[in-house]
């Protein structure tokens, strides 16, 4: 009787494993016609992947990648909320794929939407200029706030409440109050340009930067904008003088920029007790589904696998061309520096070909 | 065709008998002769509705200096009754022009009543203000404030009555359709109600004017009534009015300046037709549905002559018959509009250009739920939402990474419309919109009322400026097609006359509830003792979460906010943290100041016996309503006289 339970499960063992395989071996087959790879990516990765794409393509000339970049929270939204399909996500905030996907379960298995991350690269934000814009012969990493704070000169941030960058840029003021013992700078560069307030709260060991429902900024100082994709044209043709960017975009785009010092770049993971002392609130939650508070922490891109997505072997593909192959080249080439080796919170489950380019994260 | 009288010369009685003779064998002959050969001369019947008269007759010179044998016969008369000449009387025509189109699809062309098989619509009038140059703030006026200088105390106005004239009924209509496209509630009120006996009836998307008495009773101070709108026009030019409603036909043909309106008020468009008719005014006769003010004809089926027919018809839509009409300031619809070119006369069909439906647009399954200031709740579907106003524009959208999607042409009902049906908003409101996931986003007052959205080429993607003002729209179809799946079926899009860009945060899928929000107010305490320290809303609220304190009052209301010596911890001493227990036991002066100066004081040694003494900022959860606000001190140890309202600054006197 036990023989028979036994062959019964291998006999079931090889028809789970086979039904894939044939699939995969037929579909193979079959797919001399494209297949399409679909990558929901953060903004401030859209330029680097967009010459990954073309990379990749050369590599696998069968694979049609399509890339679309989104703020990093609609990122995962468009997997757990708006119900599209999508291979690969990569984010400009790793957290949010515990926070957001782990707990999150798919409709028909209730299976989670992802349960394991890569953090594959860091950034850091600088201050862009260009040649045209004021004081641009004075500016330096010491005097940057000052020269902000001139009220002849307009800079630049993207809306705090679409974009990650966007409200990074506040937290970067008031690190630099923190650091530069400038007591008024926030309240020079942010609260008196908006109106209704945009508020610095000081809680004990934290200040809390309070982003109004109502961003309604002095557009004769400040100009918002989704994105730093609207932002740096703005930067050229004179309508700002200054923006906040990410130094890989910073570089990217070709602008001129000043480096800020670590305790203020969110770019350094050292530095991470200095960040903490920052909060941002909103006042307003567009998504139902994400909190209202972020917190001052270093800047970390992360990825993952959607475990609905169509086309998961495809994306391992693209995971060990970026952290491994050609795409690594590009990245580097393009100043945002992949990762030496990457990180994982979750190796056991990670598909194999991945497990063997990562390393498991302190957990501390 | 002008008739040429002939005068006789005199002669000498006998040659006179003879040339006589002779002429009147030579006439007799010629005119034999000129009846044989020349083409007799042919009556061509023009039935028009009398505000055609002028145009027409410039027209039917120029017809006739180019057609010699052609007699045009000019018969104005009201629209309908030209259309029962043929239909009822049985009379024939060769051209009928009606002053509303829609009489002949109506009236000419069903199974009973078959007598026309198409129709062209060819020119417009439209609802204007006239004025003269001396009438007040003529120098100010612009079609975005005339209804603010119309409510002047000092300005005097008029229209022609509604149970008399049409210019007169559709004047009322202009002032009601003015509210939602200014997005201001009050204007029939304070134009209409105000200063007459007419009244407005408001259902969910519609409004029934009431004109149906005899007696009208305008206050002659502000608002002026007369039986024919031409009876206004002598008042304007001598100064006994300043503005009057009038076609601007009419006001053209009088020589006075006149305002052009939007045409989402004006009652000149076709397009704006699901617009204008959410308006009804009953009157002593009937009652009439607001309808765009469209000039159409036909050449009836019977007509003696169609050939001449559509020759006249040509000179009417052609570019000698568009200056006509324009110098008439009824504007020519170019090129004009047939509701099926292929039936009109083959020789008119590469003058015209096909129209497009305008109908009730059917919409799949869907609730949206509107949330008024105070909490109401108003529930639409489908049919409620099809039968709103709906509009039409250009536009796309652009991500937050720069690629421009959603490019359509799109149709839905405007923001405005819905939020006008709770109330409308003001500068002290805010309008949140919220997708079926809960997300949302909230628009401001500004960006609702002037439209102020960046915008970018839908080519380049550059960032342009809009010409005209962008509207939010709650749109359900795109490019004629209900909104796919994931984005309807309601959406919010930025759009405008333009057809730019928009950002794309604000083009909210699948919309489920709009509502009207009281915008946060900034306020500060200011706290004055050893040192001053100015807390705003912000700061207070925050704090309010980690030290909070509330009293329940005798209605069961629950008062939230922060414990009084918590706030006088921060000022009085050094140490911003800690209340000094020992400094209060000694006795200090504690002045709490409202905003209009009053005050009370109380003593430091007060506090710290009776423990529930708290500044509330929050009343059942919300923000403290107008009378109390900002703040309010209450608490279980506090009478109610002590319990003062609207602080702006606690004080301590050592």
């Amino acid at each position: 009787m036990r023989k028979l339970y036994f062959v019964l499960a291998a006999f079931f063992i090889v028809l789970l494993v086979s039904v894939p395989l044939f699939s995969i071996f037929f579909g193979r087959e079959e797919s001399e016609e494209t297949r399409i790879l679909k990558i929901f990516c953060a903004g401030s990765l859209v330029l680097p992947m967009n010459s990954v794409e073309e990379a990749f393509e050369a590599a696998y000339p069968n694979v049609d990648v399509q890339i679309e970049g989104h703020g990093s929270i609609q990122v995962i939204r468009h997997v757990t909320e708006i119900g599209d399909e999508v291979d690969l996500q990569m984010l400009a905030d790793y957290e949010l794929i515990p926070t957001m996907m782990y707990n999150e379960l798919m409709a028909e298995s209730n299976i989670s939407f992802s349960d394991w991350y890569i953090r594959f690269a860091g950034n850091s934000i600088v201050l862009a200029y260009t040649d045209n814009s004021r004081y641009s012969d004075e500016v330096t990493a010491e005097n940057w706030y000052e020269i902000l704070r001139q009220s002849d000169v307009k800079f630049g941030f993207p809306d705090p409440l679409i974009d990650a960058l966007g409200y990074r840029s506040p937290m970067i003021i008031q690190l630099a109050e923190n650091y530069y013992q400038d007591n008024a700078l926030f309240e020079d560069l942010v609260t008196k340009n908006f109106d209704p307030g945009f508020y610095a709260v000081e809680l004990d060991d934290v200040t809390v930067l309070v982003v109004p429902e109502l961003l309604n900024p002095n557009t004769e100082k400040i100009a918002l904008r989704a994105s730093s994709v609207q932002l740096v044209p703005l930067l050229e043709s004179g309508g700002i003088d200054y923006c906040f960017l990410y130094k890989s975009n910073a570089e990217q785009y070709g602008v001129k920029y000043v480096e800020l010092p670590f305790e203020v770049n969110l770019g350094s993971s050292e530095y991470d007790d200095v960040y903490q002392r920052v909060q941002i609130k909103f006042e307003h939650q567009r998504f139902g589904s994400v909190g209202l508070i972020r917190d001052g922490k270093t800047i970390y891109y992360g990825l993952t696998i959607p475990n609905n997505a169509p086309n998961p072997d495809l994306a391992i593909d693209m995971i060990e061309f970026v952290l491994s192959g050609e795409g690594k080249n590009v990245f580097n080439n393009l100043q945002h520096p992949i990762y030496e080796p990457s990180f994982t919170d979750n190796k056991a489950i990670l598909p194999q070909e991945l497990a063997a380019l990562v390393e498991t994260e302190d957990s501390d | 065709m002008k008739k040429v009288n002939r005068s006789r010369k005199g002669l000498s009685k006998v040659l006179t008998i003879a040339l006589l003779a002779i002429i009147a064998v030579a006439a007799i002959g010629g005119v034999l002769y000129y009846t044989t050969l020349e083409p007799e001369e042919t009556v061509l019947k023009v039935f028009c509705a009398g505000s055609l008269t002028l145009p027409f007759e410039e027209i039917e010179t120029q017809f006739e200096a180019d057609h010699p044998n052609v007699d045009v016969q000019l018969e104005p008369a009201g629209s309908v009754a030209c259309v029962q000449k043929i239909t009822e009387t049985g009379e024939q025509c060769d051209v009928l022009a009606s002053a509303d189109y829609s009489l002949i699809p109506s009236m000419m062309m069903t199974t009973e009543s078959d007598y026309a098989d198409w129709y062209i619509i060819f020119a417009v009038n439209r609802m204007t203000l006239a004025y003269s140059d001396s009438s007040k703030y003529a120098n100010e006026i612009t079609a975005d404030n005339w209804y603010e200088i119309l409510r002047k105390s000092d300005v005097k106005w008029g229209f022609s009555d509604p149970n008399l004239d049409p210019c007169g009924y559709r004047s009322p209509m202009v002032i009601q359709l003015a509210e939602f496209e200014y997005g201001d509630d009050q204007i029939f009120e304070d134009l209409i109600v105000a200063n007459s006996d007419i009244t407005v009836l408001e259902e969910v998307g519609t409004y029934l004017i009431d004109a149906n008495m005899t007696d009208l009773n305008p206050d002659t101070e502000h608002l002026t009534i007369r039986e024919k709108s031409v009876d206004l026009i002598s008042l304007v030019q001598e100064g006994g009015l300043d503005y009057a409603f009038e076609y601007s036909s009419v006001a053209k043909q009088h020589g006075l300046n006149y305002l052009e309106l939007p045409v989402t008020i004006d009652l000149s468009s076709a397009d704006c037709a699901n617009l204008y008719k959410i308006v009804k005014i009953e009157k002593t006769t009937t009652t009439s549905t607001g309808k765009p003010i469209v000039y159409g004809l036909t050449i009836p089926n019977n007509s003696p002559n169609p050939e001449l027919a559509a020759e006249f018809v040509r000179y009417t839509i052609n570019e000698f018959g568009q200056t006509v009409f324009n110098n008439n300031g009824q504007p020519p619809i170019v090129p004009a509009i047939a509701d099926d070119p292929t039936k009109v006369s083959q020789d008119l069909q590469s003058y015209v250009v096909e129209q497009t439906e305008v109908s009730t647009p059917e919409l799949p399954a869907l609730t949206l739920t509107l949330v008024a200031l105070d909490g109401t709740e108003t529930v639409l579907d489908e049919t409620d939402i099809a039968e709103l106003p709906a509009v039409e524009y250009d536009g796309g959208l652009m991500t937050s990474s720069g690629s421009i999607k959603s490019i359509g042409t799109y149709a839905g009902v405007p923001l405005s419309t819905l939020y006008n049906m709770i109330g409308g908003i003001t500068n002290e409101t805010t309008v949140r919109v919220t997708a079926s996931d809960d997300y949302s986003m909230v628009f401001t007052y500004e960006q609702l009322t002037s439209g102020e959205f960046i915008t970018f080429d839908p080519v380049t993607g550059d960032e342009v400026e809009a010409t005209k003002p962008l509207k939010v729209v709650v749109a359900y179809f795109c490019d004629g097609e209900a909104l796919e799946e994931g984005d309807g079926p309601l959406r919010t899009v930025a759009v405008g006359e333009d057809g730019l860009i928009s950002e794309g945060h604000y083009w909210i899928k699948s919309v489920v509830k709009i509502e009207i929000r009281e915008a946060l107010q900034d306020w500060t305490l200011t706290l004055n003792g050893s040192v001053v320290e100015d807390v705003n809303r912000v700061s207070f609220e925050m704090r309010a979460q980690k030290n909070s304190a509330n009293w329940t009052d005798d209605d069961s209301q629950l008062w939230e906010g922060i414990p009084l010596t918590v706030l006088l911890g921060r000022v009085d001493d050094n140490d911003s943290k800690t209340f000094n227990q020992t400094l209060a036991e000694e006795g200090y002066n504690i002045t709490i100041i409202a905003n209009d100066g009053y005050f009370l004081e109380l003593n430091s040694t007060f506090i710290i016996e009776n423990e529930n003494i708290l500044v509330a900022n929050a009343l059942d959860a919300a923000a403290l309503p107008e009378k109390y606000w900002p703040l309010r001190l209450v608490g279980s140890a506090l009478e109610k006289s002590m319990m003062i309202r609207n602080i702006a600054e606690i004080r301590i006197e050592y």
